[in-house]
């Protein structure tokens, strides 16, 4: 196979710009992308029912459905990121990928005396947190030995930015991200603290977990403005708008658990709105401006 | 899919032809598996008739009972009707729903093999709900019913629970296989879906025949036994139809083994160790742990004689992808022993089960985990090949596309 192309090489005129996508890392997003949906999918589904189910106990069912939401919001783009060509274009999702694995492996590891494993509890629910400890840590150490290969690969020459985001949507998107990143920090290293400012029950487990989350949102949005390119954050918008949307679902149909009238209740809702429409204006920007820079790239 | 060459071509070709994937034993397995699941269908859809009108006709127990013995029969009822009781509903529509499955398998290998991919599909979605659906109704089941009540003890509940997973992931991997057009990968775990679905008709089988080995035992004595070799039996049939199917000698982008010598030696190492400690843990519990050891291993070892000898064969024949696929599902069934015995501790543990239950539930599940691992793996691998593929041909340029044809 590598002699097949060998000949190619020989006649094509250069090689391609920006650091080609290794096999491993496209393997890791679709692998990611599966559990994702199983798993988020039947976390969402079960904290939609009002149950909790989870790794370890909760007292509302919110944070292991909102951390199911999250988990589910992302499978498509990680789907979609599997098909794209360089690092470049998909560094901005991976890099939140790998904020969520090793964060949930660690605040997992570090409370391993909350976990079902070690507290006893419902059969399912002490299944349910073993399989969860040994898949993140499987995924833990595939991303590592994923992302060391595509780190060591040779890069062409550097990527042009072909769509620069516009200038009106960086303030937004900095307030946006750091918002994410700061509560997402606050909740991770301090939850003793920061838990008050998330309007509903939790436990210091999911205040942790839920801010591993916000900070990997946090880290995606900021990262997509420090891309300054609508081509290369494609798949960290095209996650934006399913995770939106599957935390509002969750949120709504436990709406009654929530102190919408306090600060952070208002400061949820405008944080996830922010995500909803900077993925939805991504989406526009791209498909309106990115078409002429899409043909020229087709032909050529 | 992989060209079915038939075997005169293979032997134009030097090749050696593979005893148990020649036509005839193909056939002969086909025919068989056909003959049991059509014959306990129904058998499987009138099972739960008598405990919601009693006095109903019940085919499988008055087999059982002319096979065995009246009272073999009357003892193993008098300890069911009770949990099932507070679950008729779903029990029904699962085992129902289980006989239907047990037809339209067949139906699917038969539209499969014939390339009728329109009925295949049609059936395909038919199949997916059904075993959903059926499954729905096990898990009722297992959620409404206690660990210890469930017939014969907390271990087969935990061995029914793994099946009930197993089949449910293996069923979902195989659609989404389907759906993003990866035949290879949809054969694979539709087959492991399959083979964790004839758990019941090889249980009932063996419900009837084990009594002329060990006679004398009450049916949840029988059922320990049986359940000792049950997973491990439906994985190897499994992967022996998979390999019976792939026909490949390699697939572009293989690259290196991902079972090299170093893997697979510290497999066999923590194998033996694991071994060891599963045979002498059970022998401290007589006659009965002996028994049990002899039906895990029996079967264990005649699957790992198989293994090998496909591996060797293989690597003989120069085809480095039934190699790499027996290598891996060989270092799973090392694992396997290693994964009971941890399965064992967390069992004792975390769930508090007597030392006997646990050893039980935890040499019963070993292989069926480590099988559906080795599937992952074995699938995980095609990916990647498929990945390298894509990744190694250039940027879609019109000119280059035109130069190359590839070989």
């Amino acid at each position: 196979m590598a002699e097949s192309s060998d000949p190619r090489r020989a006649t094509a005129p250069e090689p391609e710009p920006g650091r080609p996508l290794s096999a491993g890392v496209a393997l890791l997003a679709t692998a990611v992308a599966v559990i994702n949906l199983l798993v988020g999918g039947t976390l969402t589904t079960v904290a939609l029912t009002g149950h909790v189910l989870g790794a370890w106990s909760s007292p509302d069912p919110l944070s292991p459905g909102l951390i199911g939401a999250g988990m589910l919001g992302a499978a498509p783009a990680l789907f979609g990121l599997a098909r794209t060509r360089t690092w470049e274009q998909a560094r901005t999702l991976v890099l939140p990928l790998t904020v969520v694995l090793a964060g949930l492996f660690a605040v997992s590891l570090l409370n391993a005396g909350r976990l079902y494993i070690a507290r006893g509890g419902p059969i399912v629910s002490v299944l349910f947190s073993l399989g969860w400890l040994f898949v993140l840590g499987l995924l833990c150490v595939g991303a590592a030995v994923c992302l060391a290969g595509q780190l060591v690969r040779r890069s062409g020459p550097p990527v042009p930015r072909t769509a620069p985001l516009p200038g009106w949507s960086k303030p937004p998107l900095a307030v946006l991200g750091s918002s994410w990143l700061g509560i997402g920090t606050g909740l991770l290293l301090r939850p003793g603290f920061w838990a008050d400012f998330v309007p509903w029950h939790t436990n210091r487990l999911d205040a942790q977990a839920l801010g591993v989350w916000a900070l990997a949102l946090g880290v995606g949005v900021l990262g997509s403005l420090t891309e300054d390119d609508l081509d290369r954050t494609r798949p960290a918008l095209q996650s934006l708008p399913g995770t939106a949307l599957a935390m509002t679902l969750v949120l709504a149909a436990r709406a009654p658990h929530v102190d919408w009238s306090s600060g952070p209740g208002l400061g949820l809702v405008a944080m996830v709105a922010g995500l909803l429409a900077a993925g939805a204006s991504g989406r526009l920007l791209l498909r309106g401006g990115a078409g002429p820079g899409e043909a020229m790239r087709g032909a050529g | 899919m992989a060209g079915r060459t038939g075997t005169g071509a293979a032997r134009e070709r030097g090749v050696v032809v593979r005893p148990w994937t020649s036509s005839t034993w193909r056939r002969v397995a086909t025919v068989a598996v056909t003959a049991v699941c059509v014959g306990y269908a129904p058998l499987a859809m009138t099972e739960l008739w008598p405990y919601a009108r009693p006095g109903a006709p019940a085919f499988g127990e008055s087999l059982l009972a002319h096979a065995v013995s009246p009272r073999y029969v009357a003892d193993a009822l008098a300890t069911r009707v009770a949990p099932y009781r507070h679950s008729l509903i779903p029990m029904i529509v699962h085992s129902v729903l289980g006989g239907l499955l047990m037809l339209l398998g067949p139906a699917q290998l038969l539209t499969a093999t014939r390339r009728r991919s329109r009925p295949h599909r049609g059936l395909g979605i038919l199949f997916a709900v059904t075993v959903y659906a059926s499954m729905a109704g096990a898990g009722l089941y297992l959620a409404r019913t206690a660990p210890r009540d469930a017939f014969s003890g907390a271990a087969f509940w935990i061995v029914l629970a793994t099946i009930l997973v197993g089949t449910v992931l293996s069923v979902t991997f195989g659609i989404l296989a389907a759906v993003a057009g990866l035949p290879d990968l949809h054969q694979r775990w539709m087959l492991l879906c399959y083979g964790f679905l004839l758990t019941a008709p090889l249980l009932r089988l063996e419900w009837g025949t084990l009594p002329a080995v060990l006679p004398g035992l009450p049916m949840t004595e029988i059922n320990r036994v049986a359940l000792m070799h049950l997973g491990s039996l439906v994985v190897f049939g499994a992967l022996l139809a998979s390999r019976a199917r792939d026909r490949r000698d390699t697939v572009d982008g293989l690259g290196r083994s991902w079972a090299p010598l170093p893997v697979t030696a510290t497999a066999h190492l923590a194998a033996a160790a694991a071994l060891v400690w599963i045979a002498r843990a059970f022998s401290a519990y007589g006659t009965a742990g002996r028994r049990l050891l002899v039906a895990y291993l029996v079967p264990y070892a005649v699957a790992y004689a198989v293994m090998v000898f496909g591996a060797r064969r293989a690597a003989r024949q120069a085809r480095p992808w039934a190699r790499e696929e027996w290598r891996i599902h060989l270092t799973g069934l090392c694992l396997a022993p290693v994964v009971s015995a941890g399965a064992v501790v967390f069992f004792e543990h975390s769930l508090g089960l007597a030392r006997f239950t646990a050893l039980t539930a935890g040499v019963a599940i070993g292989c069926g985990l480590t099988a559906f691992g080795a599937t992952q793996v074995v699938s995980l691998r095609l990916l990647y090949a498929r990945e390298v593929r894509r990744r190694s041909a250039p940027a879609p340029l019109p000119v280059a596309r035109a130069a190359t044809p590839v070989s």
